[in-house]
């Protein structure tokens, strides 16, 4: 009797009959591939036929297309690896559960994420309505001048305390947007910032990182140089000066970052490919026929997580910030209500800053607990992902 | 405190490893002394427990997540347990001075060596630079670093892996130490290296340096001791001179390691850490002699073997009190005759491939127990 | 089927050389002959050991047979195929058939892949793709290596350096090869662990008719465990044969310095071998003729000179010492007294009182000149006199290969046309 061919012992696994072909068509390019495919017919269909309403009165503009992008690579090369490798997934979910903070962090980015993509759905853009100008939030008064308040009015005549109602739960600013509609639009924003980084910068740096750690030689100076030069340029000043010739924009902003910032990450990358080049696993890999692309893929790479992790997540972070802080300045897209410009506008709205107080002080909030939620899930990623717990 | 007494005692020494379950008991009850001038080797396995007892004896093992629990260590009359920091660092390096395994990690790369010498010599002496210079020079010389005074200003990574720990021995016997403590100093370098500084410590400890060496080899404890300590799962299983252990070891451990210098050994399947117990003989599990009485106490007392006050074993099968033939042991107690010759003799093809060699042929002197052919 | 007589590894004046650059443009001062012209075979379930210390090329030798360090010189054949010249299938047959096993078992594995994972892996490279049967060879195999199914699912750090091993083991020996190179795979361990490593080695090459290159610095090891062994020093192989033969009557100069460096399990008081000097050549740089003169305590005496065995070793000691230039203090200093130095180098006597003490006019004039520069401080002179009065046969001539009975050794006192004769060895402790 032969042996079955499922035979689970080494010896009888017949190596004639094995084919070694290996398959293009991977689940993840054929994701990307469709992906792609339906991002160009709708884009055919924006130019062409109508314009293509994303959620509610969401219209597609250059920024959404990019996120759209984003999204379309995000899917295939993070969501269907992850869902092909379940039970690992799990494994690092059910790690992360146990450490509060960056659990925390976790449900928070997740919020965010709904919010910015669904809230303008919820949203309308409500037009300015000055007259209802610094309403203060539920719960709150202020002395500030008034127009029309929708709360409570209470006090003399020539000094008029408005209160809060629920009709603006947070409050309004200047223009008399409702504070609850800025934070939102300001994560939408966010979620730019976020996600287009994501898809982009960090592979782009990650591959670079890589090539340039396992090739060496002439290709790994010439990278690296270009990275030493791209470290040179100020990202401000281009923006600046970018701003100069194309209209202020978060396009121009993400372009201008995300592209000069990727270049730390890759010099990370690449010193720790360096280190482990060498490593006893890799050689034997390569020594039962591995290829370069498999072990970068397979041993290299998840093997970075230790520092590219918390240098991702922290250089989101960071860009989160750069566009308050942008926003802040006044060189921002007065179309677009990012957190650091409501923040911006309230400092100039004719009012001391401190009376009307819920205006720029939400906004910080949502600021400061994105930029948190980065870091500890950046961190807490970090440790889940290492079996050793963090060694 | 009178010239008889030894330089250092250890008792009962416990230091255990802090970890999210039950403490790892990496010292369990450890007594041994040192006289001066004696090289004292303490053998055993990786995960016995003989460098953490170095480690202990100055207070250098990390704490936390060690912790000494238990046990009294005296040397030259002062106790060190019960001292605390200020006077562990007098002793460190100036009484007793460590060497480690590795030549890499013993010296900071941005020192020059000689730097790192004169620190050690001034740490413990305050003498002008321009001495403690000189000092140190010497210092190289007597460790055999050709060119010493040139080389003094380089850099450890300018120097090969065997004069590195040369080095190592030099800032160890900077202050004139009376006790060395080398945990594997030997072990990363080659065997011409290694062949080097044996003779170098076995000179150096000639002027009345006392020596404990720690190591697995026990071809390096054959070349340097005057005693030796055998240890398992943390406690000493079985001491004496060098001669009356190698010639006969009495613990059925000391034997399975005397084994496994021979042929290649029939353990199928490795032994997890979880299974040595914490009490009684820590050996039995895997003891092919094992009964009932092994598991009592906290470990079996020390009996002498061979009817040899010094040499003794923590093996119940000693014990005259109790019923068991301590020839029953002995019989696999395959180590060596000093007066037969070497044991290492390869034992045609038995050393290789063949199960259960009981050790080669008597006329070849082998070192085998002659009475070998008469048990049951 | 192959022909049985064909060996199914054979090495040929294997070299790999690596460059020594400088610059931008990356230009060639110098080369690291980290192997330079090593032969070998390789029969099918044999076991040959490439023993040899730190810098030897051993390491190297074993990579260069795999073809994962490119060899510059030499072919090495696989089955009777040049390995360097495989590609596409065949290549991939190859990295299927030979397999490495590497030192340090902490860095054996992908730290971020469990173990059964990483023997699995090997099958998935090539081409078997149903995951559920990789999972079962896996399983499988870990058992037969002596650990549990379960432990499958566990991650690298979670075992013993000697278990391992044995995962190590059981990867190398899931694609079913022919030939494992096994780089130093019981270095890390000792005892009893190591004893069941090189066991389990041991049955897998008897089990499943597999060949290990074995290499290793621990010759001890290699006893237990090989056929046959190659001693290598400097890149190139000294002595070659048999196990038995060579470790029980070794023939080259450098294997008696290596065996009698071990010391013996006999506590009593045999002393080590002791090389002629302690300082081990740069590997870019190898000494001319025989690459071991500088060291050899049976270096051959020069032909013109009359000089008794034992003077003629303090003389080569004296020149090759001087020769690398590390001296022992304080020789070296600026001024030293010519008594000085003669009492470091054990010179015999000295010539001040007219007193031939080494028999040979033209050899003590040398020796009081290089003696009287090194008390100035200047070695290059004392080099000089002493390499013009001094020259050693086994540094004018590369010595061949002598081959008998397979056994080989590469030494001018086994030369046919010798100016010297093999020197008997007994164990020091003996």
């Amino acid at each position: 009797m032969s042996p079955p061919d499922d035979s689970p012992r080494f010896e009888q696994v017949d190596w004639d009959e094995v084919d070694r072909s290996r398959s293009i068509a991977t689940p993840e390019r054929v994701t990307l591939l469709a992906g792609l495919i339906l991002l160009a017919v709708l884009y055919w269909y924006d130019t062409a036929v109508a314009h293509v309403y994303l959620v509610g009165e969401w219209q597609v503009d250059r920024l959404d297309w990019a996120l759209l992008l984003a999204g379309v690579v995000l899917v295939s090369y993070g969501l269907v690896p992850a869902l092909r490798r379940i039970e690992r997934v799990r494994a690092v979910l059910g790690r992360l559960r146990s450490r509060p903070g960056a659990l925390a962090g976790s449900v928070y980015l997740l919020g965010l994420l709904v919010v910015g993509v669904v809230g303008p759905l919820v949203y309308a853009d409500p037009g300015i309505q000055f007259q209802y100008a610094f309403n203060p939030p539920m719960g709150f008064a202020t002395s500030v001048e008034f127009q029309e308040c929708t709360g409570n009015v209470t006090g003399g005549v020539f000094n008029q305390t408005c209160h809060g109602s629920m009709t603006y739960p947070l409050g309004t600013n200047h223009r008399g947007f409702s504070m609850d509609y800025l934070v939102v639009t300001g994560a939408r924003v966010a979620v730019y910032v976020l996600a287009i980084t994501a898809a982009f910068v960090v592979p782009l740096a990650a591959i670079v990182g890589v090539v340039a750690g396992l090739r060496g030689g002439l290709v790994d100076d010439l990278l690296m140089g270009y990275v030493d030069l791209q470290l040179c340029l100020p990202a401000m000043v281009v923006y600046l000066v970018a701003n100069t010739y194309w209209n202020t924009s978060l396009f121009v902003l993400l372009v201008t970052f995300g592209f000069l910032s990727w270049g730390g990450i890759a010099r990370l990358v690449r010193s720790e490919v360096l280190q482990r080049r060498e490593a006893g696993y890799v050689r034997v890999a390569r020594g039962y026929g591995a290829s370069w692309g498999r072990v970068a893929r397979r041993h290299i790479l998840p093997n970075v997580t230790n520092t590219l992790v918390p240098a991702v997540f922290q250089l989101l972070a960071l860009l989160v910030l750069v566009e308050a802080g942008v926003a802040f300045l006044g060189f921002h897209d007065v179309q677009l209500y990012s957190w650091g410009s409501t923040i911006s506008e309230s400092l100039s709205a004719g009012v001391p800053a401190f009376e009307i107080w819920w205006v720029s002080t939400l906004p910080a909030l949502a600021l400061v607990a994105t930029v948190l939620s980065l870091k500890l899930v950046g961190d807490g990623l970090r440790d889940t992902l290492d079996p050793r717990g963090g060694r | 405190m009178t010239a008889g007494d030894p330089l250092l005692t250890v008792e009962d020494l416990r230091t255990y490893i802090r970890t999210d379950g039950e403490p790892t008991r990496a010292v369990d009850g450890v007594s041994f002394d040192v006289e001066r001038g004696e090289t004292v080797c303490l053998v055993g396995e990786s995960g016995s427990g003989k460098s953490v007892t170095c480690e202990s004896l100055t207070g250098i093992v990390p704490q936390p997540p060690a912790e000494v629990v238990g046990g009294e260590i005296t040397f030259d009359g002062t106790s060190l347990t019960d001292a605390d920091d200020a006077q562990l660092r007098q002793v460190r390096g100036n009484r007793i001075a460590h060497v480690f395994q590795n030549p890499q990690g013993a010296l900071d790369p941005v020192y020059s060596v000689g730097e790192q010498v004169v620190e050690a010599i001034t740490v413990h002496d305050d003498v002008p630079e321009r001495v403690a210079r000189e000092r140190g020079v010497e210092l190289l010389r007597e460790v055999g670093i050709p060119r010493a005074s040139d080389r003094f200003d380089e850099y450890p990574h300018e120097f090969s892996g065997g004069m590195r720990q040369r080095v190592a021995i030099a800032i160890a016997l900077a202050a004139d130490p009376d006790l060395v403590v080398a945990d594997e100093p030997t072990t990363a370098v080659d065997v011409t290296v290694q062949a080097r500084l044996l003779d170098l410590l076995g000179d150096l400890t000639d002027d009345g340096t006392a020596l404990l060496w720690v190591t697995h080899d026990l071809r390096v404890v054959a070349a340097v001791a005057d005693r030796v300590l055998v240890m398992f799962g943390g406690t000493i299983v079985e001491r004496g001179p060098v001669e009356a252990v190698f010639g006969a070891p009495g613990h059925p451990y000391t034997q399975a390691l005397f084994d496994s210098y021979r042929g290649l050994s029939g353990r199928d399947e490795p032994t997890a850490r979880e299974d040595i117990p914490t009490d009684g003989c820590r050996f039995r599990g895997q003891c092919p002699h094992a009964v009932l009485e092994c598991g009592s106490d906290d470990q079996p007392s020390f009996y002498a073997v061979d009817e040899r006050d010094d040499h003794t074993a923590s093996c119940v099968y000693h014990d005259p009190g109790l019923e068991f033939d301590p020839e029953a042991v002995m019989a696999d107690a395959r180590g060596v005759r000093p007066d037969e010759g070497s044991a290492d003799r390869p034992e045609t093809g038995a050393g290789v491939r063949s199960e259960g060699s009981t050790g080669g042929h008597p006329d070849e002197g082998t070192g085998t127990r002659p009475e070998e052919g008469t048990d049951d | 089927m192959t022909d049985s007589d064909e060996p199914l590894l054979a090495v040929e004046d294997l070299e790999t050389h690596y460059p020594v650059t400088r610059g931008l443009l990356r230009r060639e001062v110098g080369r690291v002959r980290a192997v330079d012209g090593v032969s070998f075979e390789l029969r099918r379930g044999e076991t040959l050991g490439l023993v040899g210390e730190s810098g030897c090329g051993k390491t190297t030798t074993a990579l260069s047979v795999l073809d994962l360090e490119e060899p510059t010189g030499g072919e090495v054949r696989f089955d009777g195929e040049p390995v360097g010249d495989l590609s596409g299938e065949a290549l991939s047959a190859f990295r299927r058939r030979a397999q490495l096993v590497v030192q340090d078992p902490n860095e054996a594995f992908n730290p971020r892949m469990t173990v059964g994972e990483a023997v699995a892996e090997p099958l998935a490279v090539h081409g078997v793709d149903d995951a559920e049967r990789r999972r079962a060879v896996a399983a499988d195999l870990l058992e037969r290596v002596g650990l549990s199914a379960d432990d499958a699912d566990r991650y690298p750090h979670e075992f013993s350096g000697g278990e391992k091993q044995r995962i190590a083991i059981a990867r190398a020996l899931v694609l079913d090869p022919d030939l494992i190179v096994a780089d130093e795979p019981t270095s890390a361990l000792d005892g009893r662990v190591q004893a069941d490593v090189l066991a389990l080695l041991d049955d897998v090459r008897e089990r499943f008719d597999v060949s290990v290159l074995f290499i290793s610095h621990d010759i001890d090891v290699v006893r237990r465990f090989c056929d046959r062994v190659a001693v290598m020093y400097l890149g190139e192989i000294v002595e070659k044969g048999r196990v038995d033969d060579v470790f029980a009557s070794p023939e080259h100069p450098y294997t008696r310095v290596l065996l009698g460096s071990v010391p013996s399990l006999d506590p009593g008081e045999g002393s080590l071998a002791e090389p002629l000097t302690d300082t081990v050549p740069d590997p870019s740089d190898p000494p001319s003729g025989c690459r071991f003169h500088t060291r050899c305590p049976e270096v051959i005496a020069p032909t013109d000179a009359d000089l008794s065995e034992g003077v003629w070793r303090s003389l080569a000691a004296f020149r090759f010492t001087v020769r690398t230039g590390e001296l022992p203090d304080p020789v070296g200093d600026p001024a030293v007294e010519e008594s000085t130095v003669r009492e470091a180098f054990d010179l015999p006597g000295s010539g001040g009182d007219g007193a031939v003490e080494f028999g040979d006019e033209t050899v003590q004039q040398a020796v009081d000149e290089a003696v009287a520069a090194l008390a100035r401080g200047d070695r290059e002179t004392a080099d000089e006199r002493l390499t013009d009065a001094l020259t050693t046969p086994c540094e004018t001539e590369v010595p061949a290969a002598v081959e008998r009975d397979d056994r080989l050794v590469r030494c001018h006192r086994y030369d046919s046309g010798a100016a010297a004769e093999p020197l008997p060895w007994a164990r020091s402790d003996e």
